[in-house]
């Protein structure tokens, strides 16, 4: 868990300095405050006593006016803290949600588990805390511990050695929670991520649950996660609820055996009436800091355990050269503009789709990719995408080797419509420019022209600037196909990759999208999966896979 | 259902006095020892001998069994303050669910469900948080303090209205900072739905964001919606830093002021030290938590932003179901029946006057051109959309005169767009009808044309899928989701585009397989490609929202209307 702490702090860079700083600053400050108090408490004993009431007076004045002071400086710490812990979070945040758009495909459908959601949301806000509070509780009462210490013992170090012994016994035993701590912290984390899952299922597959009347299937689903939830969290509860009470019972205990011993000691004549008050003013801060240390250290090693997850999936390995920029082959080199050369993959899950696959197709031409359902269509163009690694051999656009390329110009030199295509919660026009984000509102127009699509949008409510809801439920099956169409249309690559990219349109539509090919046709190498007679058959080859 | 949720209330109810009881228990005890202590001080003042032998082990003990007492309260006070926070969430957690299955669907499908997600994980979160530790310390603070009060009352009525005064004043600053506090803390939960929206949405579409290179365009959006959080963040750190100062000057300044008060008085009245030294340990002491009700009161203002989020969620507008609960007579002669429908959304008009029949036990099919409201027909058959004008009659009766659940439980649907849950396929296929058994289900994927690509799979039935079907090709998510459509066994089997991702032997295969159950369902079907609904017994030719032509394929033909240049193009 140190190192973990240790990296968050790394993590902020030189900021770290003054967050640092300022925790120090505040806890030393308000220390400070208690401080003088007691310093006046100790005083008025000592001048009532003596009667001297105008001296009482002058103290209390002046000890305001130091406490303004001291409040002043602490005040422009907080002010600095708070902006630097909130920047940390703010970072770490950031990163992650990046991170989370940079794996390799993979991870993104075989992620069986939950979902990243619950990262994003509960495991960065979990984690967050530690820059926002945890790590400061922990080390704020170290910091005053030590000062009031030194105070304590300046008026009388008996006391101030009984009450340390006392408090360190706490403090052993609340470190000894942290490990079961940790281990619920870590079973907490693993069934959230469960619950989101289940959730967001519940929320996507609303229409399925509605028709097949699996609202109470769900449920019960959904409950039987809670119940484990519940579980380790009635367990947390309880080792919290341990700690507390052993916490609160201690402190009652010390604060009365140290009056206990104190009049013992007076009684004795050891300290005087006004010294035990005084430092009895400083000890009820510092236990209660005292014991802010043993109760917070447990909480500051759960968030450590969601700050642990989320710097483990930082470290995770990314999809080479994602957001890279851009430098492009030569495609005029005579070479075919893609070649598969003894290609052998496996999913990792184990599925063998090729073995020894060899391919060549030549540039500006139409080819059909065929072939039985399931049995490796879609999986070659991603191949071809550079989505999954392969176990051996070459995939080549104009003879050159895409890992040479770079994934990111390899995108760069094709233009895409996966067979589930997907649109963004943005507006129709945006959607399409995705496909070239300098592409001007004609280009966007006519693109989505040559995609059978500009009629329907001009339809929609708000033309162009309609904005798609939820991955385009507003739209029909062929109108999100059509708009995908435009802006690989758009994007205008050498190489066009359409997967099933007509098959929820009508015969009018589709015509207007092989009118498009045909005008492309020697010029562009275009590659399309598709089942319907006609289209294989306007191609110039057909590659029968399987 | 009733019964489960009066125990709920009662176990929570439970709970709470248990906390409150035990919240008070531990603030009297420190009263009680502090007063304890301050009478010995009192004694040993006027010369008292306490230090004697007998009196040492009596204080002893009774300060022992102080400590004890304290010891028990507060691990009460913490267990049940957890199991409580712990015992609201869940239950919340469970209705927010049951809600989400009940509201109505067209509008759900406008939530962004990272926006949801955020709701149920992070604004849970904030509220359980804050009903574990901050609820109990504010009301442990406020208990504290009026103890405190009244046990300074009996002493020295003036100072204690002194003090009023001074945490009165205290209150109202920190009333005021905390209503501004609850708007921020909304604002960043409201920024908090976009950048989970966002992420949610490019997490989606991860696959279209690589292959066009959007990766610096998605950067650039999350850094801007996460800065937006940030500033808000900012904002809201400066009006809570006025809290903390409270808290410092609170803490402070009171007992700095109690302490001269009480000196003061000291001058003209008669108060002895075990008094003074009784006001500095209560200043100190108990008026600690005192000092915590701004922040408290700040993050009050938080979980009640929270709140008012869920409660937002608990709005939504729920299926209506007045349906009168008819069963269905299976046997009538038409099985569904538009009758002059016309709907809408929003603005564009979808149906205009839409009119057929569909027969019982045969098949029809819509075509026509993509766009023209195929999928919102089927959508309408199974009560999605509420809002059309006309008749739609299901088996003779009105579509109202059934229960929404009476009403779906006559559709089997494979939708365009297929939807698997996470887990494996066996209870993908399964969960088509409750109970349904291995054997069903094989025979389902044998007449979906997917069993054997199932034994293919290392782990045959029992592969687990991802989110969405993830891992699998599309044609096989749809014969998965065709047979689930199959196990249900309903009457009838709407099928949206079916075998659009089939290639045409397999779809051929599947097309026989269904032609197999007419006679024994209605079956209505949307399919571009025309051959695969050429055997349909009736045919409907959707032309600007309206059927234009309808027959069968060998009428049709003959007739030359739209259907006949349709067929024509395609083929050539
Ligand atoms: N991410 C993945 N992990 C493991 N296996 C996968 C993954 N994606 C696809 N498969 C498997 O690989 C095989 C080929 O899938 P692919 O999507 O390439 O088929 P396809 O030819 O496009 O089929 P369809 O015509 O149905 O779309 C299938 O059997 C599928 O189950
Ligand atoms: N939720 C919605 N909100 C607003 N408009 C919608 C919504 N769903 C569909 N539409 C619009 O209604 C029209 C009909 O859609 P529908 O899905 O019924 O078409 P379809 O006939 O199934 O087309 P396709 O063959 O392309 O699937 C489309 O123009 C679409 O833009
Ligand atoms: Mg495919
Ligand atoms: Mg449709």
């Amino acid at each position: 868990m140190g190192k973990v702490l240790w990296r968050a702090l790394k993590w902020m860079g030189k900021r770290s300095l003054w967050y640092l700083v300022s925790i120090f600053a505040m806890a030393a400050l308000s220390a400070g405050l208690d401080i003088l108090t007691s310093y006046v408490v100790k005083n008025l004993y000592g001048y009532m006593e003596s009667g001297s009431y105008e001296r009482i007076l002058g103290l209390i004045a002046g000890g305001f006016l130091a406490g303004a002071f001291l409040i002043g400086f602490w005040r422009f710490f907080t002010i600095v803290y708070n902006d630097e812990a909130k920047k940390a979070s703010a970072v770490l945040q950031k990163s992650v949600y990046k991170k989370a758009l940079r794996l390799p495909i993979d991870a993104y459908q075989n992620n069986v588990q939950g979902s990243f959601l619950s990262k994003l949301t509960f495991n960065v806000e979990q984690a967050a805390d530690v820059y926002g509070s945890r790590f400061r509780r922990v080390l704020t009462p170290f910091i005053s511990v030590a000062v009031y210490f030194a105070a304590m013992a300046a008026m009388n170090w008996r006391m101030a050695f009984l009450l340390i012994l006392l408090n360190c016994i706490l403090f052993g035993i609340n470190l000894l929670m942290n490990r079961p701590i940790k281990a619920v912290s870590k079973k907490m984390m693993d069934f959230k991520a469960e619950e989101t899952g289940t959730f967001s299922d519940i929320l996507r597959g609303s229409k399925v649950i509605r028709i097949y009347g699996l609202q109470h299937q769900m449920q019960e689903r959904y409950e039987g996660i809670l119940k484990k939830l519940c579980r380790v969290q009635k367990k947390r509860t309880q080792y919290l609820a341990f700690l507390e009470s052993l916490n609160a019972g201690f402190d009652l205990l010390s604060a009365i055996l140290f009056l206990a011993v104190g009049i013992f000691m007076a009684d004795l004549g050891y300290v005087k009436l006004g010294e035990l008050a005084a430092v009895y003013v400083i000890y009820s801060s510092f236990s209660y800091h005292f014991l802010q240390m043993g109760k917070y250290v447990p909480e500051l090693v759960e968030r450590l355990v969601y700050m642990q997850d989320l710097f483990e999936f930082l470290d995770l390995e990314e999809e080479p050269g994602v957001g890279e920029p851009v430098c492009l082959p030569d495609f005029a080199s005579g070479q075919p503009a893609v070649a598969f050369d003894n290609v052998n993959f496996c999913y990792s899950d184990g599925t063998k789709l090729f073995e020894d696959m060899n391919l060549a197709i030549d540039n500006g031409i139409i080819t059909a990719l065929t072939g039985r359902t399931g049995c490796g269509k879609s999986t070659l163009m991603k191949l071809l995408l550079g989505f999954y690694p392969i176990q051996s051999g070459k995939i080549l656009l104009y003879g050159k080797d895409i890992r040479e390329i770079g994934y990111a110009a390899v995108r760069k030199l094709t233009a895409y419509v996966p067979q589930e295509p997907y649109l963004y919660h943005v507006s129709i026009a945006e959607n399409i420019s995705y496909g070239n984000p300098d592409a001007g509102a004609e280009d966007i127009v006519s693109a989505a022209k040559a995609a059978g699509a500009h009629e329907f949008i001009q339809r929609q409510p708000d033309g162009y600037d309609t904005i798609l809801e939820n991955g385009g439920q507003n739209l029909s099956g062929g109108e999100r196909q059509r708009i995908a169409i435009a802006r690989a249309i758009l994007k205008d690559a050498p190489i066009l990759l359409m997967d099933e990219a007509t098959s929820a349109l009508d015969l009018e539509s589709e015509r207007i999208i092989n009118e498009f090919i045909n005008r492309y046709r020697g010029e562009k190498t275009i590659i399309i999966i598709a089942h319907r007679q006609a289209t294989i058959r306007s191609a110039d080859v057909e590659i029968q896979i399987g | 259902m009733v019964k489960g949720n009066k125990w709920k209330v009662c176990e929570i109810g439970c709970y709470l006095l248990t906390a409150i009881g035990m919240t008070l228990g531990v603030s009297t005890i420190l009263v009680y020892g502090s007063e304890y202590v301050s009478g010995l001080i009192d004694q040993m003042a006027q010369g008292q001998k306490i230090v004697t032998h007998s009196r040492m082990l009596q204080i002893g003990s009774e300060l022992g069994l102080l400590v004890l007492i304290g010891f028990l309260c507060s691990f009460l006070k913490s267990l049940s303050s957890g199991l409580m926070s712990m015992n609201i969430t869940i239950w919340l957690k469970k209705a927010a669910t049951a809600q989400v299955m009940r509201i109505k669907e067209s509008a759900l499908s406008g939530k962004s469900t990272g926006a949801l997600i955020n709701r149920l994980t992070g604004d849970l979160g904030v509220i359980e948080r804050y009903l574990q530790e901050s609820f109990f310390s504010l009301l442990s603070a406020v208990i504290t303090v009026i103890v405190v009060g009244t046990s300074i009352y009996r002493l020295n009525s003036r100072i204690m209205f002194q003090t009023a005064f001074l945490c009165m004043f205290v209150l109202i600053i920190a009333f005021v900072t905390s209503k501004k506090l609850s708007l921020l803390a909304g604002g960043r939960r409201g920024r908090m739905d976009r950048l989970l929206g966002l992420a949610d949405d490019f997490l989606r579409g991860i696959v279209t964001g690589r292959s066009y290179n959007l990766y610096g365009i998605m950067e650039e959006k999350i850094e801007a919606a996460a800065n937006e959080v940030l500033e808000n963040e900012y904002r809201r750190t400066r009006i809570s830093s006025h809290s903390w100062l409270l808290q410092t000057v609170s803490q402070w300044f009171p007992t700095f002021a109690m302490i001269a008060m009480v000196s003061w008085d000291a001058k003209t009245t008669h108060i002895s030290t075990g008094e003074i030294t009784y006001v500095v340990l209560m200043a100190n002491r108990l008026l600690k938590p005192f000092s915590d009700i701004p922040v408290l009161l700040n993050e009050t203002a938080e979980a009640y932003a929270s709140m008012k989020r869920i409660r937002q969620m608990f709005s939504y507008e729920a299926e209506s179901d007045l349906g009168k609960g008819e069963i269905p007579m299976m046997d009538s002669e038409y099985a569904v029946e538009f009758d002059g429908v016309c709907f809408s959304y929003g603005e564009r008009k979808v149906l205009n006057q839409t009119s057929f029949q569909i027969k019982n036990r045969q098949i029809a099919a819509f075509v026509g051109a993509s766009g023209g409201g195929k999928s919102t027909i089927f959508n309408i058959f199974c009560g999605f959309l509420e809002g059309y004008d006309g008749a739609y009659r299901l088996f003779g009766k009105e579509s109202q005169a059934y229960s929404l659940s009476r009403l779906r439980d006559c559709f089997s649907v494979v939708s365009q767009e297929t939807f698997l849950f996470r887990g494996t396929i066996l209870e993908n296929i399964a969960c088509g009808r409750p109970g349904a058994d291995m054997q069903e289900v094989i025979q389902a994927c044998k007449t979906a044309c997917i069993h054997d690509d199932i034994q293919n799979m290392p782990e045959g039935y029992l592969t687990v899928l991802a989110e969405n079907g993830g891992g699998l090709s599309g044609g096989e998510k749809q014969r998965i989701s065709l047979a689930r459509a199959l196990v249900k066994d309903a009457p009838i089997l709407l099928l949206d585009e079916p075998t659009s991702a089939l290639d045409a032997r397999t779809e051929a295969v599947i097309s026989e397989a269904i032609a197999n159950l007419k006679g024994k369902k209605t079956i209505i079907m949307i399919a571009h490609r025309l051959s695969t609904v050429s055997q349909a017994d009736r045919i409907f030719v959707l032309e600007q929202g309206n059927v234009a032509e309808s027959g069968n394929e060998a009428m049709l033909m003959s007739k030359k209307g739209v259907y006949y240049h349709l067929r024509k193009k395609e083929q050539c």
